[in-house]
């Protein structure tokens, strides 16, 4: 091998290990469409469909609060990102399988992806101030969640020229996870006493598939993809099947016997819950505790395999009842026309949504075999209990009685087993000597004549918080709850429409798909904006002779190269604080709202001096790239871009990709002058 | 007085202001379930005293198979076989027999005394500058010890007081929990228990050691546990799967206080061997 060569391998190498292993981009003439949505305008889209501005609802609640006499402040947050993008193409290399009875068969690969990426970030604050004299009540809460989705799936199918179906091979990875926080403080002040608890509940969970591989194969090939290239002809089942009474749509489908699948997998699935509570008046229900905090959690590995019958069906309905688009359309796509059919059907192959399906219920009811265990044997312990509430005694005479009636000093069984303590239970020796029945103790009178049956300290405190609400009642509490809600009803109707201004009723979605190659390349979510019988296109490809609706979500449809491109940005991205960085969660309007109770330990750096500190300012360096586009943050750049915010720059080369192109061009200078 | 007298004393307030703000006691304990359970389950808790509120924390690692143990086992305890407890029962029996010590919490008349002496220790020292004398000096030294007792010894036993332990209470460390009594199992519940326990002191307080073995009655059927009981199982012979084996320790501390309180000895020593050579001088 020449010298040349071995450059050329080396450095081709060096470039190879720096890619990620686990996903891959398909080739230029793939078919990929996807969608994303920025939940940072989610409530700009809320104004957009419905009309609701909730910024100034929330306006309204804090002015009708004002109106009744009382502080209330509100806000909430959210941030994040969803992505879905689905690519296929052929890979016309023929490789040999076998089915599962053992024959061979000449096939080549179409290659689907899916790629899902999920973030989201919410907070919410809310804290309420009313004072009457002496009477007050402050609530202080706050409650975040967060949620993260990664799917990365790779699907092998194997057909022949004719399209028909042998089997496949799945690739899976993947990670769900959920949490949720809420902390409430209270503080009553009536009748001259506190109370002031405060609480805090939190819990997460989370679901992680590091790997799954299935494979499937056919008893014999099926010919689901004919779904998509062979319109049916028999116009009369379009109407079983919900089509339109012109009979313009018409339907097809079929359940087949898949085969078999087997496959292996390793999960980790993950929870922690928490319990914080402070400043409950637990000493008067004999807890000496003033702060309780309990903490569980778990992470819990698995590792299994399957192998069972695959379950398999399919369909299309061919035709869509969304004029203009109905039956065949033009969609541009990076410049060219294509035409594909419009109706409905599964946006990745049957064998691959089937095989997901069946390969993640196995992962899924391992991973959470023993946690559901914890939760039944918990939950029918619990069911127990109640069925016992009602608890009976059994007298030695086989009479049942209630159970509170056993030593309560009266001989409630005929042959008085009851009471079975010989006199000395079944009484209750006052302080002062006296003996009264034992169920006169605590019983709301005082039957000792010093008092000392009454003696529960959980009536007292019960005694207390009577006094608190009548304390309460006899304020303008309720007064000013009444003049709030009369108040905020008038103010609401101004920013609530009667009508929403994008009728989700007058909307239809559809399909694409090319006939030639039973192929799926997008969808179209359309409305009839002007409710004149022609839909615009909401989301969804540009579409020849169709036009845009007027109400713009960011809710976007890229296809084509626009969806390469955002493809190749999320790969990458598998950590919640890549998808939704907190960078772009603005809490700043909260945190003025909640205090230093919101965020307790907030770093007041201001790296670039600029009067914001990090936390709330999303361009800490000052550089004018965004902290989430900004490879560092913290360091501002002396000769940087420009004001613009850099979304089009086009990534640099990284310090190891210039050495190695370096590297490889010294090595291969020696060549040229010899 | 002179300037060096004077920043001993303000020193000693501040010192005797953070022994007040600080941690009065604690006790923290982990538990590890080293066999039987999958993936060795951890129990930490943490319950700490200071000048305003006792808090307690409770935190499990890999909980999933120690709640799995602690719900599938059965209370095989005599009381609970051979009679169901009622609420009226044990309620009158045990209020007729309740003393309360403290007519109230005992803990928060500790703080009380904790407050006292500390102030009572500053006056004095401030008392022994202005005015020195031999029963000042003598005051002093008895207030210091009377708040090394209170710190070292009341504060503990008011909270085991307000908790109602008592020296007549069996302890168990089996490890084991039922979940219908809400109660830890006693020993009577295993076979073939063994349990090896051991002291230590350090800087921390004073940490016990505790590690036992044992089959768990509770995890076998009725018609398995006499021959468990009888002879004990080896590793591959029906029963062993209810060996369980904990590892546990204890830490009990005085917490930051002390150490505070302990500070305050050498400033003392010092005004009062000044307080001494004023009177030597007179």
């Amino acid at each position: 091998m020449s010298n040349r060569n071995l450059s050329a391998i080396i450095c081709l190498l060096m470039l190879t290990s720096m890619a990620p292993t686990a996903t891959a981009m398909g080739p230029s003439d793939s078919v990929i469409w996807g969608m994303s949505y920025d939940w940072t305008h989610f409530e700009g889209d809320v104004e957009n469909m419905t009309g609701v501005d909730t910024n100034a609802v929330n306006e309204d609640l804090e002015d009708a609060a004002d109106y009744a006499g009382f502080i209330l402040e509100t806000d909430q947050v959210v941030s994040g990102g969803s992505y879905f993008i689905t690519e296929s193409w052929d890979d016309d290399t023929v490789v040999t399988i076998d089915d599962v009875n053992g024959v061979s068969h000449q096939v080549t690969k179409r290659i689907t992806e899916l790629t899902i990426r999920h973030g989201l970030l919410f907070d919410m604050g809310f804290t309420a101030a009313w004072t009457d004299e002496n009477e007050s009540i402050d609530i202080w809460m706050s409650a975040s969640e967060e949620s993260m989705m990664v799917i990365d799936a790779v699907y092998t199918e194997y057909v022949d020229s004719n399209l028909m179906v042998y089997g496949g091979d799945l690739e899976m990875s993947g990670q769900i996870g959920e949490q949720g926080d809420l902390s409430f403080n209270l503080q009553i002040i009536a009748a001259d006493e506190v109370e002031a608890p405060e609480i805090g509940v939190g819990y997460s969970v989370s679901f992680e598939i590091p790997s799954l591989s299935s494979e499937w194969r056919v008893d014999e090939p099926v010919d689901y993809h004919h779904h998509l290239s062979q319109e049916p002809e028999n116009e009369d089942i379009g109407d079983e099947n919900g089509s339109d009474d012109n009979g313009e749509a018409s339907a097809v489908g079929a359940e087949y016997d898949g085969g078999q699948i087997r496959g292996d997998y390793s999960t980790v699935t993950g929870y922690t819950f928490y319990l914080s509570l402070d400043g409950l008046p637990g000493e008067e229900f004999g807890v000496n505790l003033d702060v309780f905090n309990i903490q569980l959690s778990d992470s819990i590995p698995g590792t299994g395999d399957f192998r069972e019958d695959m379950p398999l069906a399919s369909g299309a309905m061919w035709g869509s009842l969304c004029p203009p688009v109905e039956d065949t359309e033009s969609l541009i796509i990076d410049d060219d026309t294509v035409e594909a059919q419009c109706g409905l059907a599964s946006p990745v192959p049957a064998g691959m949504a089937f095989m997901m399906g069946t390969s993640l219920v196995p992962a899924f009811d391992n991973g959470f075999q023993q946690l559901a265990e914890v939760i039944e044997q918990q939950v029918s312990e619990w069911m127990e209990e109640i069925d016992s509430g009602q608890d009976v005694f059994i007298c030695d005479n086989g009479e049942e009685i209630p159970a509170e009636w056993e030593n309560d000093g009266w001989e409630d069984c005929s042959d008085g087993s009851d009471e079975n303590e010989s006199g000395q239970g079944g009484t209750f020796t006052c302080d002062n000597g006296e003996v009264i029945p034992a169920s006169w103790e605590n019983d709301g009178e005082e039957d000792c004549s010093d008092g000392s049956d009454e003696n529960d300290e959980s009536a007292d405190a019960f005694e207390r918080f009577e006094r608190m609400a009548e304390a309460l009642m006899n304020t303008n509490l309720n007064k000013t709850m009444e003049a709030f809600a009369e108040k905020l009803e008038i103010l609401v109707e101004d920013n609530v429409p009667s009508d929403p201004i994008l009728n989700l009723e007058d909307s239809c979605g559809t399909m694409f798909w090319t006939t030639d190659d039973s192929r799926v390349i997008g969808l179209a979510l359309l409305n009839d904006e002007q409710q004149d019988g022609t839909m615009e296109v909401l989301l969804g490809p540009e579409i020849s002779g169709v036009s845009d609706h007027g109400v713009e979500l960011n809710l976007l449809y890229f296809d084509g190269d626009e969806a390469r491109a955002a493809k190749a940005d999320i790969l990458g991205l598998t950590q919640l604080k890549d998808i939704a960085p907190d960078s772009r969660h603005d809490v700043e309007e909260l945190y003025d709202i909640l205090g230093d109770d919101f965020l307790p330990d907030l770093d007041m750096t201001d790296t670039d001096e600029d009067g914001v500190i990090d936390f709330f300012d999303q361009d800490d360096d000052g550089d004018g790239l965004f902290d989430w586009e900004d490879p560092e943050p913290l360091q501002a750049i002396s000769s940087g871009p420009s004001e613009d915010d850099g979304t089009d720059a086009i990534p640099g080369p990284s310090a190891l990709a210039v050495a190695t192109m370096l590297g490889a061009a010294a090595m291969l200078m020696p060549r040229r002058e010899d | 007085m002179d300037q060096g007298r004077f920043l001993t004393i303000a020193l000693s307030g501040i010192v005797l202001l953070t022994a007040w703000n600080s941690v009065w006691f604690h006790i923290e304990a982990t538990g590890t379930y080293t066999q039987g359970l999958e993936r060795e389950p951890t129990i930490r808790t943490e319950y700490i005293i200071d000048n305003s509120q006792e808090s307690f924390e409770l935190s499990i690692e890999n909980s999933t198979p120690l709640l799995l143990y602690w719900l599938q086992r059965e209370d095989i305890s005599p009381e609970s076989t051979n009679q169901e407890p009622t609420d009226s029962e044990p309620t009158s029996q045990t209020n007729s027999e309740k003393t309360d010590p403290c007519s109230g919490s005992c803990l928060d008349q500790v703080r009380g005394w904790v407050g006292v002496v500390l102030v009572a220790l500053f006056a004095s020292l401030c008392l022994s500058v202005y005015r020195p004398s031999r029963f000042v000096t003598a005051a002093v030294a008895a207030i210091w010890l009377i708040g090394s007792v209170v710190i070292i010894a009341m504060v503990p036993l008011s909270a085991a007081a307000d908790f109602g332990i008592s020296d007549d209470g069996e302890e168990s460390s089996t490890g084991g929990f039922d979940t219908n009594t809400q109660e830890t199992v006693e020993v009577d519940q295993f076979a073939h228990f063994e349990a090896e326990s051991s002291m230590g002191v350090s800087f921390d307080g004073i940490s016990f050691y505790y590690q036992s073995l044992g089959f768990d009655l509770g995890l076998l059927s009725e018609d398995d546990r006499q021959q468990v009981i009888n002879s004990a199982p080896s590793e591959d012979e029906p029963g062993y799967e209810s060996l369980i084996g904990f590892d546990g320790k204890l830490t009990i501390g005085p917490g930051g206080i002390l150490t505070w309180w302990l500070l305050t000895a050498p400033l003392t020593v010092m005004i009062l061997l000044g307080s001494r050579e004023l009177l030597e001088e007179e």
